[in-house]
């Protein structure tokens, strides 16, 4: 009767244990959805409200971390407190989901947060997590991150060009949907921007279509760009292929009666 | 009692009386929301000419009739109080459900915080479109410019906010007897050079023809910029073309390239293009009434409707209180391009500029805070429907933004023509760059103007300008990034714990517009540091 | 000297001191908060919506730099003086009221210069934006007519050449560079404020008539009268003027905007101050900065206010 007892009070425990944190689960969607709805100190206020012997404090300190970098006024305290809470999550778990993100926006805050950025110290962070965790969704985004600042400092051509060519290798490993794509998008602009080979610059481009863009423009200005490097490359059936997606997805665009020249021109037998 | 103490009275009776109708009016309309079973819509604009407000009641009923239990309720509100007005509303979490777009609600902070972004809906069929020709044409695609830019896309944002009801073309009115009787006939310039025949005619023979001094344009602050403006983008296409190396990818106006030439001293003020568009800027000025930048639009207007000017240039939207003020026949046709063999200006153009990307406006957004959200949202697609455009089109006189619908004859010269080239950039790329140059425009078109007083001033002030503008842009990119992290971040954790569906791609959609802003950015950033100057201010 | 109550006088009808609750939560609301919201603001980088990072003196340092600011003081430099001779007419035509014999006519004309207040400002500035209108403006008709153009065209040719004045092209007296001042300082004109004859009467009539017969048994003439009586007597207003016309035109800005923009018109010639913060606020965007800069125009206005405090004395 009396382990009974015992055990009609544990599972009787769990039940009122679990009801309390599910509510805590259900506190912070409501904190995360405030937070994606740009209403930070309602989302604050939520985050704040999990208590410490919750297991999703962690979260919680992670929200607020997060919140921290954007409730009015931005200041460099809330910033270094940011950080310091980012770190917290870190200490306890450093391979989990949540450390591996909280690891990504310390390099974050030292590329965008900060008043004065500190890239090199965003890039290194980026690269630490990249080396540790390469197979993880979050790591490979902060490999594009990455490539961005590394390609886009202010570097002699020469060094640019080795990185260029030491990322298209790492790059190739990438699975992460989002990662694949925006790390072509980013090779592809960067070939435009620098220099580098219209072959390449073309290659890009095409494996960001083949990941594929979700906006509307975005795949506009891919579509068309694919076109003219194409012709650009003589490559005509690539491109009145490009160019006649271009017209059938972007009917309305205002390069329609441009493209339509071009298709024309690109059409005509060589003289 | 005295009649002191009755006149007393009497005022102060009357002064509870005022006060006890509008204590009624605001409760008995507040009191209609509460507790109803009556779904109610509410939609704000400013657009107070008659046959506008008109038309949007038109459209009201005709959803209220499909939709019993709903009641839909238009609030027009005086243009220069709307501004204030919205941001109240939206500060004090009162907004009604629809919005129309206006400068106090177009800032990216405001449409990220108060507006709920409409591309997750405009991928699909409007189902009002069922049984016409756009039956399974995604909404975006149903409208004129399919939603591309400003106002109902954000390009920083990356992402639709407005749905509009018409658009907007830049045409030249005429007076049609004016110009019979001057010119001799109706036959109207289609190249720059028959249209600066036709000024020069009005010049030289207008007095004498009709007995009072006849300007050949009426010119003012904002209605110049319309011809004047059009004629310099024509002028710099080849330019433009050439900056973009050729290439269509980011021909729509991202002139971060042209600043940073221009910075790097790449690109001159003096560049042929450049001065050769300022000077056709002048020439056209020339024929406008000595003193029109000091005037306004009305001012221009009067002058025009007066019969003391043959010809105006302002927007479509003009076309109903132009020919109810005008006692007499107005005619319009396009702003005139030089054509390629035009011996001094042709050989800078491709030719006449496309109107695809006339903006449709008229924009409604969704109130992020609506109570009725879905609702609302499908009184904007039943509003945006071709019949209800069509609707709108006929009753406000004003043209149609959704593609098929049918306009009247008289309103078919002003819809967009959509053959034509890219147009080139406009001269002023920031507040900064505008304001010098307004400063400065007074050496260009005064009647002592010329091309080279003009950009000898400019040149002293441009480059503190362009700088000043460049560091705004970085700054807004930066803004626009750490917003768009935050909602990254936030959704990251609601698609990991599985609670909105949506998030996932969410996440998706935020991952690809972060890697758009931060290129501009680091493009930006790196400009700026390699010309050894602060990316920001 | 009044008497001084005590404290426990002072609190007996504490409940007296309620009614003056609401005009407290006004004044505070309407006038102290957006003061200091605006002291507050000009420590930040705001952009005007909720999104604002603190930059500590950043827009303060920006302001000694900012070239335009230092030259639209020098452009209110100009008008303060100009100002201060347009107080002369107000002051004349309010000792020719105050000497005429018949009270019946003092009240008539007082009416007369009161009844165009009903006229809104706003009214009245698009009014002179139409005189100023170079076709069919007043301002060029009434030069044509009176011979005053050919003078402007001799003296621009040589003395001023200027370029701006030509035979049978229209003054364009709000789009020309060197005309913008000008045309600011005439706006306006006889120059013939009401309130300030008002005041002005108010303090003339508190000088007793036994002055008068001392001054003309002395035989004094009309404008000894005027230097040693009348114009000692009303200081106080002057002065007060003074202080007035010093902040409004440091602060002013409406008469500019209107007539020219937001940009200043023609070579930003018009740009004044308050004009250049509207121009940073609404056309930059950077609404942190145009709080800085009102600061920095407060500071200027206490300052020029003090000095008028200490050097333009009232002798009693």
């Amino acid at each position: 009767m009396r382990d009974l007892t015992v055990r009609l009070f544990v599972v009787f425990s769990w039940f009122i244990v679990s009801a309390v944190f599910a509510n805590d689960t259900a506190k912070l969607q409501d904190a995360w959805t405030s937070a994606s709805r740009a209403l930070p100190d309602e989302a604050m206020a939520g985050f704040k409200q999990i208590p410490a012997s919750s297991p999703q404090d962690r979260e919680a300190v992670y929200g607020q971390a997060m919140m921290l970098l954007t409730v009015q006024p931005v200041t460099r305290g809330n910033i270094d407190q940011s950080v310091q809470l980012f770190q917290s999550v870190i200490d306890k778990d450093s391979s989990d989901d949540l450390g591996i993100t909280a690891k990504y926006f310390l390099g974050r805050i030292e590329q965008i947060y900060r008043f004065e950025p500190d890239y090199a110290k965003a890039i290194a962070i980026y690269e630490d997590l990249f080396h540790n965790h390469p197979e993880h969704p979050v790591a490979q985004r902060a490999f594009v991150k990455l490539v961005l600042l590394k390609l886009y400092d202010r570097i002699p051509d020469a060094e640019r060009a080795k990185d260029f060519s030491a990322f298209e290798s790492q790059g190739s490993k990438l699975q992460d949907h989002d990662a694949v794509r925006d790390f072509h998008l980013v090779m592809a602009q960067a070939c435009a921007k620098f220099g580098f080979s219209e072959e390449k610059r073309l290659e890009h481009l095409l494996a960001a279509d083949a990941a594929g863009v979700v906006k509307d423009d975005t795949k506009a200005n891919l579509l068309v760009s694919i076109a003219e490097v194409a012709r650009k490359l003589n490559r005509k059936g690539l491109a009145l292929q490009y160019y006649h997606k271009f017209l059938d997805e972007c009917p309305r665009d205002y390069r329609t009666y441009t493209v339509q020249q071009r298709i024309a021109a690109t059409e005509q037998p060589a003289q | 009692m005295n009649r002191e103490k009755v006149m007393n009275l009497i005022g102060l009776s009357l002064l509870a009386a005022c006060f006890a109708i509008a204590l009624t009016r605001v409760f008995s309309r507040t009191a209609t929301h509460l507790g109803s079973d009556v779904v109610t819509i509410r939609f704000a604009h400013y657009q107070l000419e008659s046959g506008v407000r008109g038309a949007f009641d038109a459209i009201a009923r005709e959803y209220e009739k499909i939709h019993p239990g709903v009641v839909v309720e238009q609030m027009s509100i005086p243009e220069n109080v709307y501004p204030t007005w919205t941001v109240t509303q939206l500060a004090g979490g009162t907004a009604p459900d629809l919005i129309e777009f206006g400068n106090s609600t177009g800032t990216d902070e405001r449409l990220a915080r108060y507006f709920q972004p409409l591309t997750e809906w405009v991928g699909s069929p409007n189902p009002y479109n069922k049984g016409t020709s756009l039956e399974k044409t995604p909404w975006r695609q149903t409208f004129l410019d399919g939603l591309t830019g400003w106002p109902n896309y954000n390009t920083n944002l990356l992402e639709i906010y407005g749905m509009p009801n018409t658009v907007v073309t830049i045409r030249i009115f005429y007076n049609r007897d004016l110009y019979r009787k001057i010119i001799g006939n109706e036959t109207l310039p289609r190249t720059y050079q028959e249209f600066i025949e036709v000024c020069r005619k009005v010049e030289q023979d207008g007095e004498r023809i009709t007995g009072h001094k006849v300007i050949p344009i009426a010119g003012s602050k904002s209605n110049a910029p319309r011809i004047t403006e059009s004629l310099f983008c024509g002028q710099v296409q080849k330019l433009w073309a050439q900056y973009q190396g050729d290439d269509l990818r980011q021909a729509n106006g991202n002139e971060a390239v042209l600043r940073f030439a221009v910075l790097k001293h790449k690109l001159s003020l003096y560049d042929p293009a450049i001065q050769s568009a300022y000077q056709i800027t002048h020439d056209a000025g020339q024929y406008m009434q000595p003193g029109f930048m000091q005037l306004n639009r009305e001012d221009a207007v009067f002058t025009f409707t007066q019969g003391n000017a043959l010809m105006i240039a302002t927007g479509s939207y003009d076309t109903v209180s132009l020919t109810s003020q005008a006692p007499f026949e107005i005619g319009v046709f396009p702003v005139p391009y030089p054509t390629k063999d035009d011996p001094t200006y042709g050989k800078f153009v491709f030719g006449p500029a496309t109107e695809a990307g006339a903006p449709t406006q008229g924009s409604f957004l969704l109130y992020m805070e609506s109570k009725h959200k879905q609702q609302a949202l499908d009184f904007l697609r039943f509003m945006t429907s071709q019949k209800m455009n069509a609707l709108f089109a006929a009753k406000s006189g004003w043209l149609p933004a959704v593609i098929g619908v049918d306009v009247d004859e008289k309103m078919k010269p002003f819809m967009p023509v959509m053959d034509g080239y890219i147009n080139g950039f406009r001269p002023f790329w920031g507040a900064d760059t505008y304001r010098v140059i307004d400063n400065n425009q007074y050496l260009l078109l005064g009647s002592d103007g010329s091309v080279k007083k003009f950009l000898d001033a400019l040149s002293r002030d441009f480059e503190g300008a362009l700088i000043s503008d460049s560091q705004n842009v970085n700054k807004t990119s930066r803004n626009n990034l750490l917003r768009q992290d935050v909602a990254l971040a936030s959704y990251m954790q609601l698609s990991r714990e599985g609670a909105a569906p949506a998030a996932a791609k969410k996440v998706s959609e935020l991952n690809e517009i972060e890697t758009k802003l931060e290129l501009d950015l680091d493009d930006g950033i790196l400009e700026m540091n390699e010309l050894g100057l602060p990316p920001m201010k | 000297m009044p008497a001084t109550l005590s404290h426990r006088k002072a609190l007996h009808e504490w409940q007296l001191y309620l009614f003056l609750v609401p005009s407290l939560v006004l004044v505070a609301t309407f006038m102290y908060f957006p003061a200091a919201s605006a002291i507050y603001h000009s420590f930040f980088d705001w952009q005007g919506g909720d999104a604002a990072r603190f930059t500590g003196l950043a827009n303060y340092r920006r302001v000694i730099n900012d070239v335009v600011l230092w030259r639209s003081f020098e452009t209110i430099g100009i008008l303060i003086i100009a100002n201060i001779f347009k107080l002369i007419p107000s002051i004349l035509l309010a000792v020719l009221i105050h000497r005429l014999g018949s009270e019946k006519w003092q009240y008539w004309y007082r009416v007369l210069l009161v009844l165009p207040m009903i006229v809104p400002g706003l009214v009245r500035l698009f009014i002179w934006k139409f005189f100023f209108d170079p076709n069919f403006g007043i301002l060029n008709k009434v030069l044509d007519f009176t011979g005053g153009k050919t003078l402007l065209i001799a003296l621009d040719h040589h003395f001023l050449h200027w370029g701006i004045f030509h035979a049978g092209v229209p003054v364009p007296w709000l789009s020309e560079s060197h005309l913008i001042i000008p045309s600011l300082i005439i706006w306006g004109f006889p120059w013939i404020g009401t309130v300030g004859v008002l005041i002005y009467l108010a303090g003339l009539q508190s000088i007793g008539t036994e002055v008068y017969e001392a001054a003309d048994l002395d035989g004094v003439n009309s404008f000894q009268k005027f230097i040693h009586i009348e114009l000692p007597l009303i200081m106080t207003q002057v002065r007060l003027s003074l202080v007035l016309l010093i902040i409004g035109t440091l602060q002013g800005f409406g008469l500019q905007f209107l007539l020219l923009g937001a940009n200043g018109g023609a070579g930003g010639s018009g740009m004044v101050p308050g004009l250049w913060m509207f121009n940073r606020a609404f056309s930059a965007g950077e609404f942190g900065y145009a709080c800085a800069l009102g600061m920095v125009l407060f500071i200027f206005i206490l300052a020029l206010t003090l000095l008028n405090n200490k050097y333009v004395r009232v002798e009693k």
